[in-house]
């Protein structure tokens, strides 16, 4: 089968996958008990107040009409407007976009940079103190919650020793060293469970392949030891580190709310806790959207570089 | 195996999987956070007869207190013991970790079965389960919450519902593979059932991989419930929750970093044990498996 069918059938395969988030996220606010519109409003609403709530999500209208323009709205990116700022959804994650995808870059890239190498350490080194201290580490890292992270580092990093910001953000536009300085707390607080899950499925993945005939050739041939676990032993390990890359977005997009609410960074985050508050319906399905749907396409780019870049996957 | 219509849930192999647990360094870690489980479930359920103060009782005179003799881990903002509200919060947070849990395993384990035994739904059941998936658990908690109302109903069930996929694959995957067992052709070719097929034949060897799940749903529905009351948007701030003592923490953190400190060691302790609980059950269930959870 040529590589473009492969490609395209792999695209067409997230079709369902988004039609579900789509039906899933559509019917949530149908489907909840007693009046969609008082449910927005709250209890004290007048009826002119539930006759605008309902004519804003159309939600006079038969439930079939309604999925149709609203889906129609969604594949244009339209996803309404707000119910309290009256401002379309879209313009408000456009302007909230840029702390959450700052926070979001730093925290990955600093997680793989730590991570992989971690992993491959500890699956080198299996059994060694600095392995259980690791496996300790990811462990740990999976039981505390995210913002007792924050609250502790917090307390020594910025109350303590005053070496950084206390919260805040500052976009890259005020020079790197501001930006840096407000981004490190947030990112390495969201990067502890990303570390923790990436550098677990390192050290399995290189578990795997360590005690493979090719690499005792490798060896064998002479190789430096880092050559033959970085070039020999990870490249082969890299499907499975590359794939929880890829699912470990779900924790990290989870854990980009609480930070930026305990960081009190202005991004996507905050957005939806505040339109949760004020039950800004519109606000919240918008959200759930763009999130699933970064989450299906970077998984779907991650399963295609490794299918198209990996000589051993035929389809 | 005695025969193949021996089933792991018989009594006597059970007993043989028990006991084969308890034994040499898997045992004590299982007794170890067993223990602990079991310790913070029993101070939970005796909260009453435990508390030294009521839990909800204003005390404008004695607000945030440190730790003392008299309050041990001080008093938060309104006076209110914290060491009391510890003890009742615990009782919430078991509530939704063993409720999400059972939920979450029973309905996976129905979702998986008929997506593994009848192939014609499991294409539609899974590219369900992709889009559940898909959905950060904790805005998908939050969207349900906000519309349903933070009752500790729908915080359960806005809990369970993220929880609900991984289980499902993971029976599925099981059933998959043993429904072409030569056990289970010889049971389908003699006739049986298909409701006896499963219960007898499939369901048993569900039941190692669904521990080692359920362990996993346990903290990660502890831990879900902290973070919603910790936004603001879980249970009611009226009653004490492990979040919501530490979210009214927030304000004086540095004041009093005891607020948030004190529940949050409880409740990483309960997840560490539940969580080292399920990697030794998965490691001694699957011996060859060293990866992170599914």
């Amino acid at each position: 089968m040529p590589v473009i069918f492969y490609v395209l059938k792999r695209i067409l395969a997230t079709v369902p996958v988004m039609a579900f988030v789509a039906i899933f996220v559509f019917l949530l606010l149908r489907l909840t008990p007693g009046d969609p519109a008082v449910a927005i409003a709250g209890d004290q609403a007048t009826e002119e107040q539930l006759r605008q709530i309902r004519a804003a999500l159309s939600l006079d209208q038969p439930l079939l009409v309604q999925f149709v323009t609203w889906i129609q709205q969604i594949v244009r990116l339209d996803f309404g407007k707000s119910l309290i700022s009256g401002l379309p959804v879209s313009e408000l994650i456009a302007q909230r976009l840029e702390p959450t995808l700052s926070i979001a870059l730093v925290t990955i890239s600093m997680s793989v940079l730590v991570a992989v190498p971690l992993g491959v350490l500890t699956a080198w080194k299996q059994g060694s103190w600095i392995d259980r201290g690791a496996v300790a580490f990811s462990v740990l890292g999976f039981s505390i919650p995210v913002f007792v992270i924050a609250y502790m580092l917090i307390q020594l990093f910025a109350i303590d020793l005053r070496w950084l910001p206390v919260q805040g953000f500052a976009p890259l536009s005020r020079g790197l060293g501001p930006f840096l300085s407000h981004a490190i707390l947030p990112s390495v607080v969201l990067s502890v469970i990303y570390v923790a899950l990436i550098a677990r499925m390192t050290r399995a993945a290189m578990l795997d392949v360590i005690h493979e005939d090719f690499v005792r050739t490798a060896r064998a041939k002479g190789c430096t030891e880092p050559r033959v676990l970085f070039r020999h032993a990870l490249r082969n390990a890299a499907i499975p580190i590359l794939t929880v890359v890829g699912t470990g977005l779900a924790l990290l997009i989870s854990g980009v709310v609480v930070t930026e609410s305990v960081f009190n960074l202005p991004g996507l985050g905050r957005l939806t806790i505040d339109a949760v508050m004020a039950r800004d319906y519109p606000v919240i399905q918008a959200m759930i959207l763009v999130t699933s749907a970064v989450y299906v396409l970077i998984n779907l780019l991650i399963d295609l570089a490794y299918s198209l870049f990996d000589p051993r996957i035929k389809y | 195996m005695s025969g193949p219509v021996e089933t792991a849930l018989s009594r006597p192999a059970l007993l043989s999987v028990l006991s084969s647990l308890m034994t040499g360094r898997k045992g004590v870690v299982i007794g170890v956070t067993v223990a602990v489980l079991f310790a913070v479930a029993a101070l939970s359920a005796l909260a009453p007869l435990l508390a030294p103060y009521d839990p909800l009782a204003l005390n404008m005179t004695a607000r945030l207190r440190p730790s003392s003799a008299e309050h041990l881990m001080g008093t938060d903002a309104y006076g209110r013991d914290i060491f009391s509200r510890v003890l009742y919060g615990g009782r919430i947070s078991l509530v939704i970790g063993v409720g999400a849990t059972l939920l979450a395993v029973g309905t996976g384990l129905v979702i998986g079965l008929v997506s593994g035994f009848f192939r014609a739904a499991d294409a539609v059941i899974m590219r369900i389960m992709d889009g559940l998936m898909a959905m950060p658990a904790v805005l998908l908690a939050v969207a349900i919450v906000a519309l349903a109302g933070a009752s500790v109903g729908t915080v359960l069930v806005a809990i369970t519902i993220p929880e609900i996929p991984r289980v499902a694959r993971i029976v599925r995957a099981v059933i998959l593979s043993t429904r072409s067992a030569p056990f289970v052709e010889a049971a389908r070719i003699s006739g049986t059932r298909i409701g006896k097929l499963m219960w007898r034949h499939l369901i048993p060897s569900t039941v190692a991989p669904l521990l080692v799940q359920g362990s996993y749903v346990f903290a990660s529905a502890i831990l879900t419930e902290a973070v919603l009351s910790f936004l603001g948007v879980g249970i009611s701030p009226d009653i004490p929750t492990w979040g919501n003592i530490m979210s009214e923490g927030r304000m004086f953190f540095s004041l009093r970093p005891g607020m948030i400190f004190w529940p949050a060691l409880i409740l990483s302790l309960v997840i560490l044990a539940a969580n080292m609980l399920g990697d030794v059950l998965r490691d001694h269930f699957d011996p060859r498996s060293k990866t992170g959870r599914a």
